[in-house]
C-alpha cells in the first residue's frame, strides 16, 4: 500500500491558488460524477478523474505528479462538465503536469517537440530556408494550374488583411491541405499572407501545463503577426492551438493582441454568408457526421460554425450522441496523439468515440482539428468502421465554385 | 352575505400541510377557503406508495388519504379545486383575495396560509446528465409504479433484477443553483430499496450516493438492517448508457476495492430527484410583499405572522411528510390565536420532565406566557432561568395518573414527595453521552479529547495546537448535532489559521444551509478524509506524537498519514438509562434503540397514544436547534387544541354504569390510558379517548358503547360471499380509493370498523351464519395502528375463532393494508396479490 502525507499548503495548491478562476479543487464534494463521465473506455489504463482531484485536494502532489494517469488524461473536460462545483479538470491536470516531479514522465516526443519549437519556431524544426523552398515549390505547382498571380501563396507581406497560421503537417506530410487552404484565401479575394517566422499553430506548452513555455510559444505567433500588421490571424484547424490563441492568449501574454483571431472554418462561413464565395451544395452528396473537437467546442464554445459550413456542402449533418458540450473526446486529446508511443492506448481511449460513430451507421465524418482528424482516421481503421474522415475546411474548399 | 367574513382564512394548497391546517381551523369554527391548483386534494403525497414490508417503515404517506377523506366532512371549509389565487390586496385588517379558475370569486380573509408545496426536480433539466429518458425512472415514478403494484411488470417479471439508485439528482449542485440537500431523498430511496427487496427478495440493489443522510428517529437501525443487503457505492454517476444489444443500462463507476473505473449493467435505474421551490411561491410572495430565501422557499417569522401571513409544509423547504403535517397543525393554531383572541383563559400547568440542559431549553421555549411551566429536573444543580419557570431539582418520577388536561404527577424531589396537577406532560430528558474511554478503537492519549471538552481545555487561539483532526462516524453513523458542531468548530479553527482535517464516512448536510456550511469549510482549506468504516482509521500514540493513518476511500490502495497534534472526537450519544422506566410510567414504549417514544407515525413526531403526553428533543428523536423549535411549536399547538379538537373526540365510548361489573378489564387494556377510576367505577375521559373500541369488544358485560352509534346500514345490507372488515383509518380508506379508481372489482361487502382491535368474534360468527364464505380482516401494518395494538388483537381474535370453531384458516384471514394501498387491496380481494402469502393467521 502506498503511503503519503496529507499536506495543507502543497505547491500544487499554491499554484492553483494563483489562478482564482479555476482554483476550486478544494471544493470537490467527492460526488464522483466525473468518474462516470470519463470517456476512456473501461479497460487497460485510463485516468480516474476523482482520484486526481482528491490527490490535489489533499495535497498529495508527489503521488499525483508521478502518476501515469495525468498523462493518460485527455484533458477534454468531459468529466467536469457536469461537476456540481464547477471544477475544471484540464487546469488541474495541466498544473499537475507542470510540477517538477512530473517532468520525468513527460513523453519524449513532446519534450523534443517543445525544445525544437522554442528554438526554431516550428515543432518539426522547419527553418526559414525550408519554408521558402516549400512555398516556392508549391507556387510553381499552382502556377501550372492558374495563371492569376493572386492564386499564389504569399508570405511575409506586410499589411495583408489575413495571416494564415498552418498546422506543421501542412508544410510536411500534408501539402495538399495547404494548397487547398490557399485556394480558399484566393477565393476570398483579399490580401493574405503567411509568415516565414512562424509556421506552427500548435502550442505543446499547453499540454505540459507550463505557462512560461505556453506564453513564449504564443508570443512567437503574436509578435510575428503584429510585425506584419495584419488584421486577422486565421488559424488552421487545430483544437488546442485555437484555444490558446483565441481564448487564453490575453491572459497568457498579459495584453490584447493587436489583431483578431479566427479559425479558417469561421472565416470560410463568413465569406459564404456574405456571398463572397460560392459552393456547390451537391459536391458531397452524402450525410456526414460532425465530431466536436473538445478544445474548439466544449472549451472554446465553437459549435455552430463548422456544422453550418458542412451543411452547405454536404447532404446533411448527422449528430453523434452525445454531442456539443457533452461531446466525447476522440481519444487523442491532451497530447496523446502527439506521443508516438500512445497508439495502442489511444485505441482504448477512443473506443467510446468509435462506438458512437458506429451507432450512426454513417460513413463520412468531418472535424475541425487535425489531431482529432488523425486519431479518428486511426480509429476508423482499427475498429474497421470504414468511415472516411475529412476536415471541414477541406470539404468546403473542394466544394468551391470558382468564378 | 358576501363570501368570507372577518374570521376567514385562506389556505393556498391542498397537500398534507394545507389539509391538516384546514382540519384544525374548521374544528375551531373558523371559516376556511382552501384553494388548490390541481383537480384533486392530497398534493404530492397522493402518489406515494406504502413502504411497509412486514411492518410499517414510518414514512407517513398513508396519512395523506386519511386527511383527504376528512376534507369531505368539514363543515366550515370551502374547497376550490382547479383554482388559483390571482389577486391579493390588503383590506382593513385583512386581505381581499381574487380566486380564478373553475370558480371565480372574491373573498375577504383575515389570514393567509401558504401551503403550496414545492416541485420535484426534472432530471431532463440537467443538460450534462446523459441518460435515455425512456428507460430511466425517478423516485417519484417508482412510487407511482409501486402504488399500482406494477413493479414486476416494469421489470418483465425478472425474479432477480439488478436495480440502481442514484442519489442527489438535482440536489447539492451549485452549477444549477440548487446547492442544498433535499433532505428526504436518501430515506426515500432506502425505503424504496427495502420495499423492492420485500417484493422481489432476489433483486440486487446498488445505491450510488454522495453522503448518505442517515439521521432521524430509528433510521440508524433501519439503515443497519438494510446496509448488508444493498451494494453501497460512494459516488454518483451522471451518465447512463443504454446498450443497443440488450437494452440494459450501463453505468461506469469506481470500484471501491481497486479504485479503478469499472462498469455495471442494470435492469432499472432510479434517479433520486431533488426538490426545488415552486415558481408559484415567488409569485404569491411578491403579491404579499414577503421575501423568499435565495432558493425561492418561504422564509417567515413572527413579523409575517403579525401581518396575518403564515406558511406550512414544503413551501418552506424540503421536509418529510410528518413534519409537513405538523407544520400545518402549528400554523393553524397560530392563526387561531391571531383570529380568536380569547379573553384571558386560565393558564394551563405544563410539566416538563427533564434531565438538565435539554429540559431547561424546552422549558424555556415553552414559557411564552401562555402556560405555567413546571420543570421537574432530574439533576440537582440549581440554575438561573430568565423565564417564569417553576423548577424542582433532583426529581425522580414516581407516577403519572389521570388523563390529558388533568394529569397528576408524583415525583420525589430532594427526598420530598410532591404531586403536581398539569394539563400536559413534556418529556425532555435528553440523552446520555458516553465518555471516550469506553471506545476501544481510540487509544488513551493526552492528545485526544472529546468534542465537549474542547472549549473547556482551550481559552485562546495561541494555546491551540497547529494540526487538528476531527473524527466523525467513529462509532457508527454520526449524530447530526455532533456533525454540525464539529463542522462549525473546524471552520472557526481553520479560518484562524489552523491546519484542520476531518475524517468521516459521510458529511451530514441537513438543514437548508447545511451544504453551505460544508462548502465554507472546504473553501477554508479543511481537508476531508473519507473512510468506509472506523477500522480504516488507525490511531497510535508513538512517544509524544499522535500517528493517524487513514485508508482513504476515494484513494484506494493509499494510506494517508494525517499530521495531527490534537484529535477531537465527538462523544457517542446514547439513550438515557431510565428511558424504559419513564416509558413504562407514561404507558408508552421505547423505540428499538431505547430512545423514548414509539416510532408509530400516528403520534409522531411529538405525541404519544396517551393524549397530553409529549416528547421533545434528543430523548426521542435526532434534533437540532431548528427541530427543537419546531417541536415546541407543535407541542404548543397540540396543548391548545387538546380540548377543542372536537374532530378527534367525535366517536368516543361511554360506559353504562348500570351494566358495568367493575371488572376493570377496560381500565387495564385501554391503549390510550383514557379510562380513569372514580371510587372503583371506571369511566371514559372523552378528551383522552381515541374511540378505538377495544374496550367495547373486550367488555365481558357488554357495558360499553359508542356515544354516537355507527350508521350501521352497511351491516344491514345483504352480504356478499366475501366480507371485508376494514379499519376506518387504513383499509377502509384504501377501499374507497379503489372504488374511485377501479369499479370492476365486486362481489364483496366492506364493513368499516373503528380499529381492528374492536373486531368482535360475535359479528364474525354472525357473518358466517349469514352465508359468508370468506372473511377478510384488514387493518394497519404492524407498528402503524393508532391504538398501537389493533393488528395484534385482530390476529389473536382470529386465531381464537379458528381454534374454537375449527373453520378453515383460509376462510378467516388478516391482511395489513395501508390507506395508500388501494391496488393491493383489490388484488387481495381477487386473490391476485403478490404477497398473498402474508394472509397468514397469527
Amino acid at each position: 500500500m502506498d503511503s503519503a502525507v496529507l499536506c495543507h499548503n502543497s505547491p500544487l495548491s499554491e499554484i492553483l491558488n494563483q489562478n482564482e478562476r479555476v482554483d476550486n479543487t478544494n471544493e470537490c464534494l467527492t460526488c464522483g460524477i466525473c468518474v462516470s463521465r470519463c470517456s476512456w473506455y473501461d479497460g487497460e489504463g485510463g485516468p480516474n478523474p476523482r482520484r486526481m482531484v482528491r490527490m490535489a485536494q489533499l495535497g498529495l502532489d508527489d503521488l499525483l505528479a508521478t502518476n501515469p494517469m495525468i498523462w493518460d488524461c485527455m484533458v477534454c473536460n468531459h468529466c467536469t462538465t457536469a461537476c456540481p462545483m464547477g471544477i475544471t479538470m484540464s487546469e488541474l491536470v495541466r498544473k499537475a503536469r507542470s510540477l517538477s516531479k512530473a517532468e520525468a514522465l513527460i513523453p519524449d516526443d513532446i519534450r523534443k517537440g517543445i525544445k525544437t519549437r522554442l528554438e526554431t519556431g516550428d515543432v518539426n524544426g522547419f527553418t526559414k530556408t525550408d519554408f521558402i523552398e516549400t512555398i516556392d515549390w508549391l507556387n510553381e505547382e499552382i502556377e501550372d494550374e492558374n495563371d492569376d498571380p493572386n492564386a499564389l501563396i504569399p508570405y511575409d507581406k506586410k499589411g495583408a488583411r489575413y495571416l494564415y497560421l498552418p498546422n506543421p503537417r501542412e508544410l510536411g506530410m500534408n501539402l495538399l491541405h495547404l494548397t487547398a487552404m490557399a485556394r480558399l484565401f484566393y477565393a476570398f479575394g483579399e490580401p493574405w499572407t503567411m509568415s516565414h517566422r512562424h509556421t506552427d499553430v500548435t502550442n505543446w506548452g499547453y499540454f505540459i501545463g507550463n505557462d512560461d513555455i505556453t506564453r513564449k510559444m504564443a508570443l512567437q505567433v503574436v509578435e510575428s503577426a503584429e510585425e506584419l500588421e495584419i488584421d486577422t490571424l486565421v488559424l488552421s484547424e487545430c483544437g488546442h492551438g485555437f484555444l490558446v490563441l483565441r481564448k487564453l492568449v490575453e491572459e497568457l501574454i498579459g495584453r490584447k493582441p493587436r489583431f483578431s483571431v479566427k479559425s479558417i472554418v469561421e472565416i470560410a462561413l463568413e465569406k459564404l454568408k456574405e456571398g463572397v464565395i460560392k459552393v456547390d451544395s451537391e459536391k458531397h452528396p452524402y450525410s456526414i457526421i460532425y465530431h466536436d473537437p473538445c478544445n474548439l467546442g466544449r472549451k472554446a464554445g465553437v459549435f455552430d460554425a463548422p456544422r453550418e459550413l458542412l451543411a452547405n456542402v454536404c447532404k446533411e449533418v448527422v449528430e453523434l450522441y452525445p454531442n456539443r458540450e457533452n461531446a466525447v473526446c476522440c481519444g487523442g486529446g491532451g497530447g496523446l496523439v502527439q506521443d508516438s508511443t500512445s497508439t495502442k492506448k489511444r485505441m482504448i481511449s477512443g473506443k467510446a468515440k468509435a462506438d458512437q460513430i458506429k451507432d450512426t451507421g454513417v460513413k463520412h465524418l468531418a472535424t475541425a482539428c487535425l489531431s482529432c482528424h488523425r486519431q479518428l482516421s486511426e480509429l476508423s481503421k482499427h475498429y474497421e468502421l470504414g468511415v472516411k474522415v475529412d476536415t471541414v475546411a477541406a470539404l468546403a474548399e473542394e466544394a468551391l465554385i470558382m468564378t | 352575505m358576501t363570501v368570507g367574513s372577518k374570521d376567514s382564512v385562506l389556505i393556498i394548497g391542498g397537500g398534507v400541510s394545507g389539509m391538516s391546517a384546514a382540519r384544525i381551523l374548521d374544528s375551531l369554527d373558523i371559516k376556511v377557503h382552501l384553494v388548490e391548483k390541481s383537480d384533486h386534494l392530497g398534493g404530492k403525497v397522493r402518489e406515494w406508495a406504502c413502504m411497509a414490508t412486514d411492518k410499517c417503515q414510518y414514512c407517513g404517506a398513508c396519512l395523506g388519504p386519511e386527511l383527504v377523506d376528512r376534507m369531505y366532512h368539514l363543515k366550515n371549509t370551502m374547497i376550490y379545486l382547479e383554482c388559483q389565487v390571482t389577486g391579493i390586496n390588503k383590506k382593513n385588517d385583512g386581505f381581499r383575495i381574487a380566486i380564478k379558475g373553475k370558480t371565480n370569486t372574491d373573498i375577504d380573509v383575515k389570514a393567509i396560509l401558504l401551503a403550496n408545496g414545492l416541485d420535484l426536480f426534472n432530471p431532463g433539466d440537467l443538460k450534462n446528465f446523459e441518460y435515455d429518458k425512456n428507460c430511466v425512472i425517478t423516485t417519484a415514478r417508482l412510487n407511482t409504479i409501486l402504488r399500482k403494484e406494477g413493479l414486476p411488470e416494469i421489470l418483465s417479471h425478472n425474479k432477480s433484477p439488478s436495480i440502481a439508485f442514484i442519489q442527489c439528482v438535482g440536489s447539492r449542485n451549485r452549477e444549477i443553483g440548487l446547492d442544498y440537500c433535499s433532505q428526504v431523498c436518501c430515506k426515500t430511496s432506502l425505503r424504496q430499496a427495502n420495499k423492492i427487496l420485500h417484493l422481489i427478495p432476489d433483486a440486487s440493489i446498488t445505491m450510488f450516493h454522495m453522503d448518505l443522510q442517515i439521521l432521524g428517529k430509528m433510521f440508524r437501525n433501519q439503515f443497519h438492517m438494510l446496509e448488508n443487503r444493498l451494494m453501497m457505492i460512494q459516488g454518483i454517476p451522471a451518465k447512463i448508457l443504454t446498450s443497443t444489444e440488450n437494452g440494459r443500462l450501463k453505468i461506469l463507476h469506481e470500484d471501491p476495492e481497486t479504485g479503478l473505473r469499472t462498469s455495471h449493467d442494470f435492469d432499472m435505474v432510479v434517479l433520486a430527484v431533488g426538490m426545488k421551490a415552486s415558481p408559484d411561491t415567488k409569485t404569491i410572495a411578491e403579491k404579499l410583499g414577503i421575501e423568499t430565501g435565495e432558493w425561492g422557499f418561504i422564509y417567515n417569522d413572527n413579523t409575517t405572522y403579525q401581518r396575518g401571513i403564515f406558511s406550512a409544509g414544503t413551501v418552506n423547504g424540503p421536509m418529510d411528510i410528518l413534519t409537513a403535517v405538523e407544520q400545518g397543525v402549528a400554523a393553524a393554531n397560530e392563526i387561531s390565536r391571531l383570529i380568536k383572541k380569547p379573553g384571558q383563559p386560565s393558564k394551563k400547568n405544563i410539566v416538563v420532565l427533564g434531565g438538565g440542559e435539554e429540559g431547561r431549553r424546552v422549558s424555556s421555549a415553552m414559557a411564552d406566557g401562555e402556560y405555567n411551566i413546571i420543570f421537574l429536573d432530574e439533576e440537582s444543580n440549581a440554575y438561573d432561568n430568565d423565564r417564569d419557570i417553576n423548577v424542582y431539582l433532583g426529581c425522580r418520577l414516581v407516577e403519572i395518573s389521570g388523563t390529558a388536561g388533568q394529569f397528576h404527577i408524583s415525583v420525589e424531589s430532594e427526598e420530598k414527595e410532591i404531586v403536581i396537577d398539569a394539563a400536559a406532560v413534556i418529556v425532555a430528558n435528553g440523552t446520555q453521552k458516553k465518555s471516550l474511554s469506553s471506545d476501544k478503537v481510540i487509544p488513551h492519549s493526552n492528545s485526544i479529547i472529546p468534542l465537549s471538552q474542547f472549549h473547556r481545555t482551550y481559552n485562546n487561539n495561541d494555546e491551540i495546537p497547529e494540526n487538528i483532526t476531527f473524527w466523525l462516524d467513529h462509532n457508527g453513523p454520526e449524530w447530526k448535532n455532533n456533525s454540525r458542531k464539529v463542522l462549525l468548530l473546524a471552520v472557526d479553527l481553520s479560518e484562524n489559521g489552523k491546519n484542520v482535517s476531518i475524517i468521516l464516512e459521510k458529511m451530514l448536510v441537513h438543514g437548508l444551509k447545511g451544504q453551505r456550511i460544508y462548502d465554507r469549510a472546504r473553501r477554508s482549506g479543511i481537508k476531508f478524509l473519507r473512510v468506509s468504516s472506523p477500522s480504516d482509521v488507525d490511531v497510535k500514540q508513538e512517544d509524544a506524537t499522535l500517528k493517524i493513518e487513514v485508508k482513504e476511500a476515494t484513494l484506494s490502495g493509499i494510506s494517508v498519514n494525517v499530521p495531527c497534534d490534537l484529535l477531537i472526537v465527538p462523544e457517542t450519544v446514547n439513550p438515557c438509562s431510565n428511558n424504559s422506566i419513564y416509558a413504562n410510567l407514561l404507558n408508552d414504549t421505547v423505540d428499538e434503540e431505547d430512545f423514548m417514544q414509539s416510532p408509530n407515525i400516528r403520534h409522531r413526531r411529538i405525541g404519544s397514544p396517551r393524549k397530553g403526553v409529549f416528547f421533545a428533543g434528543s430523548c426521542h428523536d435526532e434534533t437540532d436547534e431548528s427541530d427543537l423549535k419546531h417541536e415546541t411549536r407543535v407541542i404548543k399547538a397540540s396543548i391548545d387544541l387538546l380540548v377543542s379538537d372536537s374532530d378527534e373526540n367525535e366517536n368516543t365510548a361511554v360506559i353504562d354504569k348500570g351494566k358495568c361489573a367493575r371488572c376493570l378489564t377496560c381500565f387495564r387494556i385501554c391503549p390510550h390510558h383514557a379510562i380513569v377510576l372514580d371510587d372503583q367505577q371506571p369511566f371514559i375521559k372523552k378528551e383522552a379517548c381515541f374511540g378505538c373500541g377495544l374496550c367495547i369488544s373486550s367488555c365481558p358485560s357488554v357495558a360499553i358503547f359508542k356515544e354516537q352509534d355507527r350508521d350501521d346500514k352497511e351491516r344491514e345490507k345483504s352480504l356478499s360471499e366475501t366480507i371485508v372488515f376494514a379499519c376506518e383509518r387504513s383499509a377502509f380508506l384504501a377501499e374507497k380509493d379503489l372504488r374511485r379508481e377501479n369499479s370492476d372489482i365486486n362481489g364483496y361487502t366492506v364493513i368499516p370498523i373503528d380499529c381492528t382491535c374492536s373486531l368482535d368474534s360475535r359479528i364474525i360468527m354472525e357473518c358466517l351464519f349469514k352465508g359468508a364464505s370468506r372473511i377478510m380482516v384488514m387493518g394497519c401494518h404492524k407498528d402503524n395502528c393508532r391504538s398501537m395494538i389493533g393488528d395484534r388483537h385482530a390476529y389473536a381474535k382470529i386465531s381464537r375463532v379458528l381454534n374454537e370453531t375449527g373453520i378453515s384458516p383460509s376462510v378467516l384471514t388478516y391482511h395489513p393494508i395501508a390507506a395508500n394501498e388501494p391496488v393491493r387491496l383489490g388484488q387481495l380481494i381477487q386473490n391476485k396479490s403478490l404477497d398473498q402469502k402474508e394472509a397468514t393467521n397469527g
